[in-house]
Formats: C-alpha cells, structure tokens, sequence
C-alpha cells in the first residue's frame, strides 16, 4: 500500500502523546507512570507495530486501552511497565491480524488481560507463544492443561 | 492519497494536492469508523486500500453527475454530502443494472446454453453480493463469459457488470435474428448422407496426412448441418475443428451455433469443437458498442 503511510503525523503524535500522559492519572493510583520519554518511544513503537503488521489505525490506538486493561496488574511494575507496554501493543496488532478482524479491540484486550493474569502469570514471553486460538480458548475459560 | 486521480477521481483544480489530500483522508477515516462499526481502531492495509478505491469511484459518480463542476469546499461536510450524492447515483445504477439482468435472465430461460446461464447466475450473485456503501469498486463476482473484446477492464463495480450484461444481452440479439428457414439457405441441398457413407467419410478424413487434405475431403462431401456437426464431434481435434470452422460462411457458423445450444444442458463433443466454434464467433463479431455509455 503506497499511496498512505504507516508513520504517523506531527499532530497525530502529540495527540497520542497527549492522551498516554492523561493514562497516567488512572495508572499512578497502581505505581505505574510513563516518563515523556517512554511515552514518545511507545508512539513512534505503535507507527513501528502498525507498520509490520501492515495495518492503518483511524482512531488514537490501543494503549490507552491496553493501560486501561493492565495497570492494575501485580506482574507489572514500574521498571517493566514501559517494555511490557511496548510488547503488548506488539502482540495487540499481531492477534487482531490472526483474528482478521472477527474479534473486537475491546474482546481481544479482554482476552489477553485473561491469559496474561492466568496460565501467563505475567509472562510476555508465554504470550507470544500462544496461538490466536489458544488465547481465544483459554481466555474462554478452556482447559488451560489441556491447551500447554 | 496520490492514488486517487488513478482511481478515477480526480477532483476540482481549485484546490491545491494538499488539500485535496486532507479532505479525503478525513473522508476515509470517517468510512474505516463506520466500516469497523467502532470495533476496531485498526484495519488491514488491503481492506483500507479497497475503502479508498470504493470512495473514489462514489466521488466519481457523485462529480459525473454534477457534470464534473468542483464543489463549492472540501470541509468535511460538503465532502460527506458529495459522497452520499454518489452513492445515490450508483443506486440508480444499481437498479438499471437490475433491469438488464431481468431481461437477460428471460433470454436465458428460454435457452440451452449453458455458459451463458452460468453468466447470468453469476451477476445475480453480483447482485446479492455487492457493497455499495462500502465496497462500490469491487466486482463480488466471477464475470468470465468470453467477451471479444473483452470488457474494459478499467471499468469497476456496477459499470462493470452493466456494461457485462449489455454484452451479454447483445450477444443474445445477434443470435436470435437466425431466419427460421436459413438451414435450407444457407447449406447448398442441406441433403443428408445416409449412416454408411456418413461413416466411410468419418474414416477417410481420419486418414488424412495434411490438414489441407481433410479439408478439401470435408469440403467436397458436407452438405448438411447435421453431417457438418457429426464430422466436427468425429473427425476434427484442436486446431483442425478450428481450421474447418473458418471454411464455414458466418450463417453455417450461426446454424451449428443454434444447433449446440439445442443439444441437452451439459452436452460437450468428443472433440470440443463448439468451444472452438464460440471462440470463432466472438473474434468475427468484434467490438460491440454499449448504447449508453455511463461509465
């Protein structure tokens, strides 16, 4: 697709820029909070994420729903919060291309805050291991022994 | 953006690209909303490639039909009105379009042939399948009835399939304007060999070494259009059925065209001489022109 570009402009930026500033207020009653830096690494991470999944995003992203969905998390902490982010947003565009769109953003959140707080226990790394089907399974309430 | 002039719309000069690039933008992303039904804030770049063909083929119907004047703006709102203004004019189209398929869909009732009633079917499928709000550009349908020429492929969505059925509903009225007596015309006796000699000519033309041979055998011994039919199943294979084909005059071409299309749905020749005979066809009659060229 040549005619539109992944990257996003200055003011598309400063808006997503502007909205994970405001996520901070619900995250920091968790102990989690985005320095200036990490937010403009996860914007230009999100045009990245977009990019190598070949998809276009029309709205302001999934990480501010992604810190709606995590920060109350006990796997995370102040040290991980910014590379969990980073992979989560990752894995986000990864499953939604899996799915090829037959999940909603707010389903497919749903699904990985599920497996993230279960069978994951906070591993990123076991995350990116499962399958769509997996994650949809598991997050359903399937047999997690029988899925590992 | 700076697709959009190749997609067919290629809006008013008084605006610089610039602008021209903001205003559809705005009126894409405002499609891909209502496309994910807010589901989804993200969507596969092919998908979002198809919304842009789509919207700028609606542009185009809505700029045709105000007679390619530039609107007054491109705010956001006078772009949204533009596009609805398209929409309506493809659903005028869409409904001509059913009109055409209504009246192809009798002729076919009435024949045999089977390939075009597969045509037929398959723009009912179109019509079944076709996403005007979102999707106007594309063609949700197999269209492979061999035209010669072929429809020009630059035409998309609903100027597609409208010029595909004037096609076939030309096509249709060549065909009928056989006179009921042109067996009788057209073969000089139309007298028929009996079964033996039949198959004593079977076998001599079998013998043939040349090409050249074979047909002068045919040319000398047919006289009927059931002898003509019965060599072609027996004794004609590729190339040659296609070589004896164009010693027929278009009239004996047209016959032996009727006479297929009686045979029982499904009917093919050992030889498959009457796919040569329809490729045939279609190369003599040429370009057709459509009689209200919207597209």
């Amino acid at each position: 697709m040549n005619e539109f570009s992944n990257s996003l402009s200055i003011a598309q930026k400063k808006a997503a820029a502007a909205e994970l500033s405001r996520c901070n207020e619900l995250s920091s009653r968790f102990g989690l909070t985005l320095s200036d830096e990490q937010i403009e690494e996860l914007v230009s991470a999100r045009a990245g994420a977009l990019g190598d999944t070949g998809r276009m995003e029309f709205g302001g992203g999934a990480l501010p729903k992604l810190i709606e969905a995590f920060c109350d998390s006990a796997y995370i902490t102040q040290e991980s919060y910014a590379d969990t982010l980073l992979e989560l947003q990752d894995s986000f565009y990864y499953f939604k291309n899996e799915s090829e769109d037959s999940i909603s953003d707010d389903e497919l959140i749903e699904y990985m805050r599920d497996m993230f707080e279960g069978v994951c226990a906070g591993s990123l790394e076991y995350m990116s291991q499962l399958t769509l089907d997996e994650l949809c399974r598991g997050a359903r309430g399937g047999d997690y022994k029988e899925l590992f | 953006m700076e697709g959009a002039t190749e997609r067919g719309y290629a809006p008013a000069k008084r605006f610089d690209d610039a602008e021209i690039q903001r205003a559809l933008w705005e009126l894409l992303r405002r499609r891909a909303v209502r496309y994910a039904k807010g589901e989804s804030s993200s969507l596969p770049n092919e998908r979002v490639n198809s919304l842009f063909t789509s919207l700028c083929f609606v542009l185009r119907a809505a700029s045709r039909a105000k007679g390619f004047t530039p609107p007054d703006s491109l705010e956001p709102d006078v772009m949204e009105s533009l596009f609805w203004q398209g929409e309506r004019e493809l659903e005028k189209k869409v409904k001509f379009g059913r009109e055409l398929l209504r009246l192809a869909h009798a002729h076919g009732q009435r024949l045999k042939n089977e390939e075009y009633r597969y045509a037929i079917a398959e723009v009912e499928s179109f019509f079944a399948r076709y996403d005007i709000l979102y999707f106007a550009a594309d063609i949700p349908c197999m269209v492979d009835y061999p035209f010669s020429p072929p429809v020009d492929e630059s035409l998309s969505g609903i100027d597609y399939i409208l010029e595909y059925l004037r096609r076939l509903l030309k096509e249709r009225e060549i065909e009928e304007y056989i006179p009921e007596n042109a067996e009788n015309i057209i073969f000089s006796d139309n007298a028929r060999m009996d079964d033996e000699a039949l198959r004593r000519l079977i076998a001599e033309l079998g013998e043939c070494r040349h090409l050249s041979d074979k047909l002068a055998l045919a040319g000398r011994a047919l006289h009927s259009l059931s002898d003509a039919f019965e060599v072609l199943s027996s004794a004609f294979w590729g190339d040659e059925a296609t070589a004896l084909l164009n010693t027929f005059s278009e009239g004996e071409l047209l016959l032996l065209a009727r006479a297929v299309k009686e045979k029982p749905a499904g009917w093919h020749s050992a030889t498959g001489w009457e796919n040569r005979l329809l490729k045939l066809q279609r190369e003599k009659r040429g370009a057709i022109s459509p009689k209200t060229p919207e597209a």
